[in-house]
């Protein structure tokens, strides 16, 4: 059969063709990961349904206190977003170390979290923010906690016949992201990770959300670290605490990029880097030659 | 944390293969309006070596550089050439290209004698696409005059062949002394790195590159040259491996997803680089080749800027970040312990 | 300045605003009216006999018109002074890069379809991998050949004398990786027959000359029937100094009379040379002062299956394994080995990286370990103005002090000024 290529109008009519071509249905927007394994033939033949000329899933924009982002915006987009900037740092920081300029352009946020990836630069971030995924089906819409959105590797809770149309979140301006790939543009991340923090004037963190990402079949939510760090100041000992409660929320593995043993180090080190960040400490304190 | 580091690296390295002749062949025609066919042996693989080849032929016959036009790689016209590797073709070519356009310029400067009625051509001089008499500069006529005069009236085209090959020998098969080259050039590079400690991360923040090749041809095309070997010797040191199965063989990593190489964000922040203008005697107008080992020291400037950064000594490449981290883990363990 | 002063002046390429637009015309650009696409298959052992091709099946497949094997290749075997590479796999596969049939098609995709569709029976061998367990010649890679299939030696002076009148011995072990040229432009072939029965291939190449003379040999041509033209080349590297796909295409046209083309994909561009990985040992003997006396050097580089440039590039990184300091008394020995790993070739620098980068490492660790700074160490030792080589060879080499001087100056003036001190 091949593959073939039709371009959706509308929402509504990318649903009627996703239940037209049922199983063979495949959606694609900047097509930055489908066109890579189609031309390493490692794609099953399929129908692509376009949804790239949807403007209407192309927006950021702020409603009743949430950050709402159309699924086809790109991480460009994200990247020069003043809104972003300003109130959700962590993903804007995501946004700017996502691939490179030319992937930037084409790769949307729908995209990267439909493809489920581990190491999706756009996750740890979404997850920090307890974001929303807002699905379009067949006659309305379901919105799912973006926690159990990703279920695999490349494997999300999606049910056929459904498309992601919004990723909606509380914003906060105490969020940060650090990634960590092998060189410094076009790195899949050897670990990715994101922290939300609501610092209390005195600065207790309130509560704490950290979400790591590459270390496990999907992005994580670092729930033991979280506890350690509730309700603390960001001091060393406490987050020290943290780093090795840590350990148990990942469960890293050795691929050609990295070691578990090297993931596991970075992956403290980084939440060390990422809530110093979102508290606004600033980093890298520098030494000279030994 | 981050801790800063330089180090230093030398090198020398030849121009021309080892031990043996790897002649370049040139051939030349002079058209008769001027202009000219430079025939040359050695292939242009994108690193310039068509413009530096034609600016010394150019200079050498007092054309304009937009009047010769080159000609290379293909074995039923251009003369042999050993081939385009080596470091081999501003100094062996170019050699060649000179004492060619050399003939040209002396069958040019017979036609125009003959044709002024001057006894010797020795009396003539070229400037500015003119033949004139040196002491009596009244006297001239243009070079495409005298081509002209010497392929259709003379009966004289203006052709002109000959190649160089530099003077080597062997190695001795059993003590492997010799001389193995003619002419070698050297260079000293300094990298300043930055080393995260959290990640094991190297940045190359400013890389001190200075090199020899005699005299520049072609300045901007050296330091285009000097600038990529510093990119392929980053990749080297810090990036890029081959990784095989080790049990069954077979390359694990071949696509540009899992084979690193640098990126443009990967260079030093501050590049400097720099020819000591040494001129070689034996080179086509002072001139040697520069762009093959110039990527020779910096893979070794930055593992010991590493070093005097941090105290972990890398001795297998390429110095991954995981290597560096847990170098930097066992320095500590044992400043512990 | 006068437009006739072209010496020594930053023009631009005469190429520029080609390359800049997009105008090139590349090896891949080119095609031919009614012409037919390569695809390779490789082999799936790193160390098997073949037992059967069988093609009947790649034969029947859409728009396949030929599919050559190593029956087809008059000549098997090529290499520069070892002839020990085939052109497509016969007897044996000696590594998981070894093409065993080229499949020709009307389409790439056909060709690529076809090439899966190729069933070889295989004996498969126990592979050597490692070159260090290659020399024990446990299992030869070539039959009746050792694995150590070159060795180069270099004595100058007497290292053993040397050594033993040191006042301190520093000895260092360095290992260094494989790695690709990575042009951005992969290996192109194209070959055509001419009206007149001349065959033109033209082929992304360094080395014009040295392909013709490899092809005639292989395909049992002289000069007037074959013709090697080079198109504009998109990066070489040294990756594109030894013959591949060059002959495939070839032999599909001689077989069929059509036009053909190959590019390799980015996948099969690994597949050609590779820098060869150096084991590389290090010893050296010095006076108290930081006067070098010796150094002894063993250096064993993995060829892979073949020796392609191995040798040379051996040759060339012995003679340079010292580095840049007056050494009295030197001895090399360099050995080139045999396995059934991805083949090792010539690539920018030609063996002397890794001999740069051990000499260089070797020079800091012997200055840390004599407490003596690394720069005034080099500074003591170095080539300057007149250096003899290992190999007995003086070398007019102010340049050497020339850039040394300049490098500290420059860092000095933009950077930290510690040059390569450590604080």
């Amino acid at each position: 059969m091949g593959y073939q290529f039709i371009t959706a109008g509308s929402v509504p009519h990318a649903l009627e063709l996703l239940k037209e071509h049922g199983q063979a249905a495949r959606i694609v927007c900047g097509g930055t990961d489908l066109m890579v394994r189609l031309h390493l033939k490692r794609l099953p033949e399929c129908v692509f349904i376009s949804i790239r000329e949807l403007e209407e899933l192309r927006y950021i924009r702020e409603e009743d206190g949430w950050i709402c982002i159309g699924a086809g915006t790109t991480l460009g987009t994200l990247e020069n977003s003043l809104l972003l900037m300003d109130k959700a740092p962590a993903l804007f920081q995501a946004a700017q170390v996502f691939a490179d300029p030319n992937v930037r352009h084409s790769a949307t946020l729908g995209g990267n979290i439909g493809n489920a990836s581990p190491s999706a630069d756009s996750a740890p971030s979404l997850l920090a923010f307890d974001a929303q995924v807002v699905i379009a089906r067949e006659g309305g819409q379901r919105t799912l906690p973006i926690r159990e959105f990703f279920t695999g590797v490349g494997r999300t809770a999606l049910n056929p016949g459904e498309l992601v149309t919004q990723v909606r979140f509380r914003p906060n301006p105490n969020s940060a992201f650090v990634k960590v790939g092998l060189r410094s543009a076009m790195a899949i991340s050897v670990v990715n990770i994101a922290a939300s923090v609501d610092l209390a004037q005195d600065g207790v963190m309130r509560d704490v959300r950290i979400a790591v990402g590459a270390v496990a079949p999907t992005p994580v939510r670092a729930g033991r670290a979280e506890d350690c760090l509730r309700g603390k100041r960001p001091e060393e000992a406490v987050i020290r605490q943290a780093m090795d409660a840590l350990q148990a929320d990942i469960k890293p593995i050795t691929d050609i990029r990295a070691s578990e043993g090297y993931r596991r180090i970075v992956a403290e080190n980084m939440m060390r880097r990422v809530v110093r960040k979102a508290c606004g400490i600033c980093e890298h304190e520098e030494g000279s030659d030994q | 944390m981050i801790k800063k580091g330089t180090g230093m690296a030398c090198m020398f390295y030849p121009n021309g293969s080892t031990g043996k002749a790897n002649p370049a062949g040139v051939f030349i025609k002079m058209n008769h309006d001027g202009t000219a066919v430079l025939n040359v042996g050695a292939t242009d693989i994108g690193q310039g070596s068509n413009t530096c080849m034609a600016q010394i032929a150019a200079q050498e016959m007092g054309l304009k550089l937009s009047q010769v036009r080159v000609v290379t790689g293909d074995t039923e016209v251009t003369p042999y050439d050993a081939g385009t590797g080596a470091c081999r073709v501003t100094y062996i070519a170019g050699n060649a290209v000179q004492k060619t356009a050399r003939k040209v310029k002396e069958q040019l400067l017979d036609a125009a004698a003959r044709k002024m009625g001057v006894i010797h051509s020795g009396q003539l001089m070229i400037e500015d696409g003119e033949i004139f008499l040196r002491y009596w500069p009244a006297k001239r006529m243009t070079i495409a005059e005298a081509a002209t005069y010497s392929e259709r009236v003379l009966g004289h085209p203006i052709l002109a062949v000959d190649s160089y090959s530099p003077a080597t020998m062997p190695l001795d098969e059993e003590d492997g002394q010799g001389m193995p080259f003619e002419v070698s050039i050297y260079a000293t590079q300094i990298a300043e790195v930055e080393v995260d400690t959290d990640t094991g991360e190297v940045k190359v923040t400013r890389l001190v590159a200075v090199h020899d090749c005699g005299n520049m041809i072609n300045p901007m095309l050296v330091e285009g040259q000097i600038e990529g070997g510093i990119a392929t010797g980053i990749g080297y040191g810090l990036y890029e491996q081959i990784m095989e199965d080790p049990v069954k063989g077979g390359i694990l990593n071949p696509s540009l997803a899992t084979y690193q190489i640098p990126t443009s964000l990967d260079m030093p922040e501050e590049l400097i680089t720099e020819c000591v203008e040494i001129p070689e005697e034996k080179g086509p107008f002072g001139a040697k080749g520069v762009s093959e080992p110039t990527c020779n020291p910096t893979a070794p400037a930055i593992i010991n800027a590493i070093y005097n950064a941090t105290g972990v000594r890398i001795r297998d490449l390429p110095a991954t970040r995981e290597k560096v981290l847990f170098g930097l883990r066992e320095l500590e363990r044992k400043e512990e312990g | 300045m006068s437009e006739y002063q072209v010496l020594g002046v930053r023009t631009p390429r005469t190429d520029a605003l080609l390359e800049a637009s997009g105008q090139v015309v590349y090896g891949a650009d080119i095609s031919y009216p009614n012409m037919l696409y390569a695809a390779a298959r490789y082999s799936d052992y790193a160390h098997a006999r073949i037992l059967s091709v069988d093609v009947s099946e790649a034969e029947r497949s859409p728009g396949v018109r030929a599919v050559i094997t190593a029956k087809d290749v008059p000549v098997n075997r090529f290499g520069y002074k070892f002839q020990d590479q085939p052109v497509l796999a016969d007897d044996k596969v000696y590594c998981k890069q070894d093409a065993i049939a080229v499949v020709a098609a009307e389409t790439e995709a056909q060709a690529q379809l076809a090439a899966e569709k190729i069933r070889v029976e295989y004996e498969p061998l126990e592979p050597v991998l490692d070159p260090v367990e290659g020399m024990r010649d446990e299992v030869l890679v070539h039959e009746g050949t050792s694995n150590t299939v070159a060795r180069i030696k270099i004595r100058k002076g007497d290292v053993e004398a040397g050594l033993a009148a040191s006042d301190r011995i520093v000895e260092e072990e360095f290992t260094t990786q494989k790695v690709e040229h990575v042009p951005l432009e992969p290996h192109v072939a194209l070959s055509e027959l001419r009206p007149d029965g001349q065959l033109v291939i033209t082929t992304s190449t360094s080395r014009a000359f040295a392909y013709i003379t490899q092809l005639l040999k292989i395909l049992q041509l002289d000069m007037t029937q074959l013709r090697v033209l080079t198109p504009p080349v998109g990066g070489a590297f040294g990756g594109k100094n030894d013959v591949s796909l060059e002959p495939w295409v070839a032999l599909i046209t001689l077989k069929t009379g059509r036009p053909a083309k190959m590019v390799f994909s980015r996948k099969e561009e690994f597949y050609s040379t590779l820098r060869h990985p150096y084991r590389m040992k290090y010893k050296t003997g010095l006076k108290k002062d930081g006067t070098i006396l010796a150094r002894k050097i063993e250096i064993i580089s993995n060829s892979g299956p073949y020796v392609c440039l191995g040798k040379d590039t051996l040759t060339k990184a012995s003679v340079h394994a010292a580095g840049p300091y007056n050494i009295p008394n030197i001895s090399v020995d360099s050995y080139l080995v045999y396995t059934n790993s991805a083949l090792g070739g010539a690539m920018r620098g030609f063996g002397v990286p890794q001999v740069a980068f051990a000499h260089e490492v070797h020079t800091d660790t012997i200055a840390h370990e004599l407490g003596m700074d690394p720069v005034e160490f080099r500074r003591k030792n170095l080539f300057f103005d007149r250096g003899e080589g290992a190999t007995g060879q003086l070398l007019d080499s102010r340049a050497m002090r020339a850039t040394f001087e300049r490098a500290l100056e420059l860092e000095k003036a933009s950077g930290t000024g510690r040059g390569g001190t450590r604080a």
